[in-house]
């Protein structure tokens, strides 16, 4: 009990990176999803690239470039920015997945309703097409959090005193480095489970939203129309 | 770049590491998804939470607890035999889940035929279940493969000298960390392609190398490969992928 006592600050540590890796990589993995989707050659092949390197690039790799690379070019980051940076780009690329395919699972016909309607281009994506996308792919999201919670784990590799930092050098210190070990391996456990539960949760609950919406819509029976989308 | 052949050179560690982890792993989960599955409450419990204590705890934090636990229990085990073990035990975790989703996307009606038919349990997993389920479990496995490749990198840490820590080593010593370390990432990104490409030769399901007979028209029977997933550097479970399709 001790033990967790002690890793309490470097919690914090941690949840403060996982914030702030969320914080700028969703947004960004949103704007990424929407290259990909893009007309432009040139656009789309360049997030294909982006989104390949930071899928293909072990974490690791991309945090000690990140860190020990970029200083050639003249950014020095700290090594909580860095692990910020690192991780907020992994991420970019493996939502920019999600988010392209959500985009582009809302039927075209929303779109052509709304442009018939006479909403504005940017309009129609922020008030029809996003809502839609990013509601069915909440509980993804949710799942992929606790991936980036346990990567946030490798901040110990360039010095950033997380849960993994911290207890490797509360253990040096007080030679008791398993025990500081399982005890942060015990925090670790019970954040995951606890978001993988919420992400079950939530899916169980839309797909109980979807399934009532489905039954209650007054449907024609004309065999062409589109599927009643999701709310 | 004559530091290009130092990071060349041990490649062949880390493609040992993975080689020998994933066979582990893949072993290793055969039973574990065995009792994931069984008809004993029990033993399923057991299984859920050895697989959500591997899946739940960081791989870093993982290495650490095995190599200091071996050193508690007296045993020295060397970086390299301590990677191999967390690594190994670790996707067991992982392949047990892929194993168990590929089985369970099989219709329960293809088991209950043969039962009806009067075929053993066994001929039944192995003559029609097993031959569905192989396109979703070597899917599984193929991203798991991959993802497990870059988690190599992560033995670096304890001191098993792979590609990462010569690039480390050669940084320390002065070389260019942008150009050493990129190039080390894309080495890994390379190292990727073969396997991505063995696995879609593998998984390829018998059905679609054969013209289509009388048995295309039971679409119902065969299992489609979950759409493509972001090949996490964590592990996603299936379920969690396959949700962002309407």
């Amino acid at each position: 009990m001790q033990f967790i006592l002690d890793l309490m600050p470097g919690l914090a540590t941690t949840f403060g990176l996982w914030l702030l890796i969320l914080l700028i990589g969703l947004p960004g993995g949103l704007a990424l999803g929407y290259l990909l989707g893009l007309g432009s050659r040139t656009l789309r092949v360049l997030g294909l690239v982006i989104v390949n390197i930071a899928r293909g690039f072990p974490g690791l790799v991309t945090l000690y470039f990140v860190y020990s690379g970029l200083p050639e070019l003249g950014v020095f980051l700290t090594n909580f920015q860095a692990v910020v940076a690192a991780f907020a780009f992994t991420t970019m690329g493996y939502t920019a997945e999600i988010f392209h395919s959500a985009i582009h699972s809302v039927p075209r016909a929303q779109t052509e309703a709304a442009t018939a309607l006479g909403l504005k281009a940017w309009k129609i994506q922020v008030k029809v097409v996003l809502p839609q996308a990013i509601r069915s792919v909440v509980p993804t999201l949710l799942g992929f959090t606790v991936i980036v919670l346990q990567a946030t784990a490798l901040g110990y590799s360039v010095g950033v005193r997380e849960l993994t930092g911290l207890s490797y050098n509360l253990g040096s210190i007080s030679f008791q480095a398993l025990s500081y070990m399982l005890a942060a391996g015990l925090i670790y456990l019970v954040l995951c489970v606890v978001i993988s539960q919420l992400a079950d949760w939530m899916q169980s609950r839309s797909a109980g939203k979807r399934v009532k919406r489905v039954k209650h819509s007054p449907r024609k029976s004309h065999p062409t129309t589109t599927p009643t989308p999701v709310a | 770049m004559i530091w290009l052949t130092d990071v060349l050179a041990v490649i062949p560690i880390s493609l040992f590491i993975w080689a020998v982890s994933l066979v582990l792993g893949a072993v290793v989960a055969v039973p574990t998804a065995g009792a994931r599955m069984s008809q004993l409450r029990p033993v399923r419990i057991l299984a859920a939470v050895y697989i959500e204590i591997f899946r739940g705890i960081p791989t870093l934090v993982w290495l650490f607890v095995i190599f200091f636990g071996l050193r508690t229990f007296g045993l020295s085990p060397t970086a390299l035999v301590s990677a191999i073990l967390t690594l190994g035990i670790a996707s067991s975790a992982y392949i047990a889940e892929t194993y168990r989703s590929g089985l369970s996307s099989v219709p329960i009606q293809q088991r209950e035929a043969t039962t009806a038919l009067g075929l053993s349990p066994r001929l039944s997993l192995i003559k029609i279940v097993l031959p569905q389920a192989k396109p979703i479990i070597f899917a599984g496995l193929g991203s798991y493969a991959i993802h497990l490749l870059k988690e190599t990198a992560l033995t670096s840490l304890i001191g098993v000298v792979e590609m990462m820590t010569v690039a480390n080593y050669l940084v320390e010593r002065g070389a260019n960390g942008l150009t050493v370390f990129f190039v080390t990432g894309v080495i890994y990104m390379l190292l990727c392609l073969p396997i991505a490409g063995a696995v879609r030769l593998l998984g390829r399901s018998r059905r679609q190398n054969r013209p289509a007979g009388p048995d295309s028209l039971t679409p119902l029977s065969t299992p489609t490969a979950p759409p493509e997933c972001a090949a996490p550097w964590h592990g996603m479970r299936w379920h969690e992928c396959n949700s962002s399709s309407t």
